[in-house]
């Protein structure tokens, strides 16, 4: 099909190249709904201790859709996806009006989900917003988790996290020991805070991880599923690493040692988080071509 | 015009309408006060109770707790009261009071099983229970039973949301959903009262005692400071 041909449907309804003009009252109107609440994201979410996954799951986001560019340039409507896609935006519509007035944030920022692929319906049709599925599931990720169920994820994670490093530095000798989250080592009392849970890092491994799944397309799909699989152990291990860092630098360096490194050891802990993940799909990379020069041998 | 900015403008009108239903419903009337002072709300000696210096450390009324203790708490709530009482028989009641004047879904009272066990406790419920603060009026409480390594807690809570009392997470949050789309922005207050114990079979004996302290509290209260610990739903 050449660009720019209008080819009439037997519904009537036109395959046609998407005119550029029709996104721009879009575009104004998702500023208009969701740039305050990015803005409040930021402030009640991404503000308190390691911001950054939010901003980079918008920046990936955006990314996306930019790749995906040429698949928004065909447009081929049908009457059901019209209706589908009005119905999708005025429930979103109503969802992001209750969820807004009411500080509700995952009605609000989760009518992403329902108002985005609604327009794409409307004005591009079924074929092309099917394509992008992948784009529209993964505005999920900038869905806040609710406080109450991050209280409890929270308890398990924190619990576990403050025991494996009680555990491991028991065993190497340090005089530490635990009251629920609370680690006493040495003189020094430490807080197992929410944000040592490593949830952050876990969603933000998480978003990463099914990004890198999704674009690397791996054609044996027990490798994704590995791969996947491998996102709540890495990050886990990680943050005992990042907690365990800071125990030892509070114990042999002091407190003020242990507060100082305290936002170093996070960047290294993500570091350390995407490193093992992007090595662990080498390694499979390379297993799987050894299987099949074995087998081939 | 095109077919297609037909639709795009469509959407645009769509989408400003909640943008503006939004701010429509977004409730104004705050029910809080403005500056509660529980300090001078709540007095130092009533009946055979007085305050004395704490000796014992509280837990915070917080579950995340930073480097500065004070600063964590100062940040969450807008005025927070701690103190111990002793009664002339020598018993000992810790309360504390935790008070915001705006509650929303993602910001709202920290509820103590959370603040203890982030501060090493362990905390187990020991269930509702009705206070009676006096003839006419009880209030549904939880009671923790909360221990570490070096003490045993006993602890007796409620919260105010608004003008109601509500302990449960959800209860909470519906309460606060409720005001808000009547327009209003209800305040919230944690209560919360405590006392050390050898054991965990002392746990009714202390029970009892904070029942009687928060009664008489609240009955040494005027009416306006009794609604604003207990709320004033009718009960019928």
């Amino acid at each position: 099909m050449t660009v720019g041909s209008t080819i009439v449907l037997p519904g009537g309804l036109a395959t046609a190249r998407g005119s550029g003009a029709m996104w721009w009252p879009v575009v104004a109107g998702l500023l208009v709904l969701y740039l305050p609440t990015y803005l409040d994201l930021d402030a009640v979410y991404w503000a308190r201790e390691n911001g950054a996954p939010g901003i980079v799951v918008v920046a990936i986001w955006l990314w996306l859709v930019w790749r995906a560019r040429a698949a928004l340039q065909t447009q081929r409507r049908t009457r059901a996806g019209s209706v589908a896609g009005w119905l999708a935006i005025v429930t979103g519509a109503a969802l992001y009006a209750l969820g807004r007035s009411q500080q509700l944030f995952q009605l609000e920022v989760g009518s992403q989900l329902l108002i985005v692929p609604g327009i794409v319906l409307v004005l591009l049709g079924p074929a092309a917003t099917r394509r992008l599925w992948f784009v529209w599931a993964f505005l999920a990720f900038t869905v806040p988790l609710p406080g109450s169920l991050i209280d409890s994820l929270l308890v398990p994670l924190k619990e576990f996290v403050a025991a494996a490093v009680t555990d491991v530095l028991f065993f190497a000798g340090l005089p530490i020991a635990r009251d629920g989250v609370v680690i006493y080592v040495g003189p020094y009392q430490l807080f197992i805070a929410d944000a040592c849970s490593g949830l952050n890092q876990l969603v933000a491994l998480a978003a990463i991880g099914v990004l890198y799944v999704h674009v690397a397309a791996h054609k044996a799909r027990m490798h994704s599923v590995l791969l996947l699989a491998s996102i709540v152990p890495v990050a886990t291990i990680a943050n005992v690493l990042r907690v365990t860092t800071l125990v030892l630098a509070t114990y042999f360096g002091g407190d003020a040692l242990g507060r100082q490194l305290h936002d170093y050891v996070s960047y290294a802990e993500i570091a350390v988080a995407f490193g093992t993940f992007f090595v662990l799909d080498h390694a499979l990379t390379a297993w799987r071509r050894l299987r099949l020069r074995r087998s081939a041998a | 015009m095109t077919a297609g900015l037909v639709r795009g403008l469509a959407v645009l009108a769509l989408l400003a309408t909640a943008s503006y239903s939004a701010a429509l419903l977004t409730p104004r009337r705050e029910l809080g006060l403005d500056t509660p002072r529980l300090v001078a709300l709540i007095p130092e000696r009533f009946g055979s109770w007085a305050a004395e210096p704490t000796t014992v450390l509280p837990v915070l009324l917080v579950p995340d707790v930073l480097a500065d203790a004070e600063a964590s708490q100062t940040e969450s709530y807008d005025d927070v009261l701690m103190r111990t009482y002793r009664r002339t028989d020598g018993a000992r009641v810790m309360v504390a009071l935790a008070y915001g004047r705006r509650q929303t879904q993602e910001l709202k009272i920290h509820r103590p099983e959370l603040c203890y066990y982030a501060q090493g406790f362990a905390v187990s419920a020991l269930g509702a229970r009705s206070v009676q603060l006096d003839s006419g009026r009880t209030v549904e409480s939880r009671a923790l039973l909360t221990e570490n390594r070096s003490r045993t807690e006993i602890v007796t809570y409620w919260i105010r949301v608004g003008e109601r009392v509500a302990n449960d997470a959800w209860d909470i949050r519906w309460t606060i959903f409720r005001d808000g789309l009547d327009g209003r922005v209800p305040d919230g207050l944690l209560v919360r009262a405590s006392s050390l114990t050898e054991t965990a079979a002392g746990a009714e004996h202390e029970l009892v005692l904070q029942h009687e302290f928060l009664a008489d509290l609240y009955g040494a209260l005027p009416v306006v400071t009794q609604r604003f610990l207990a709320g004033h739903e009718v009960v019928l």
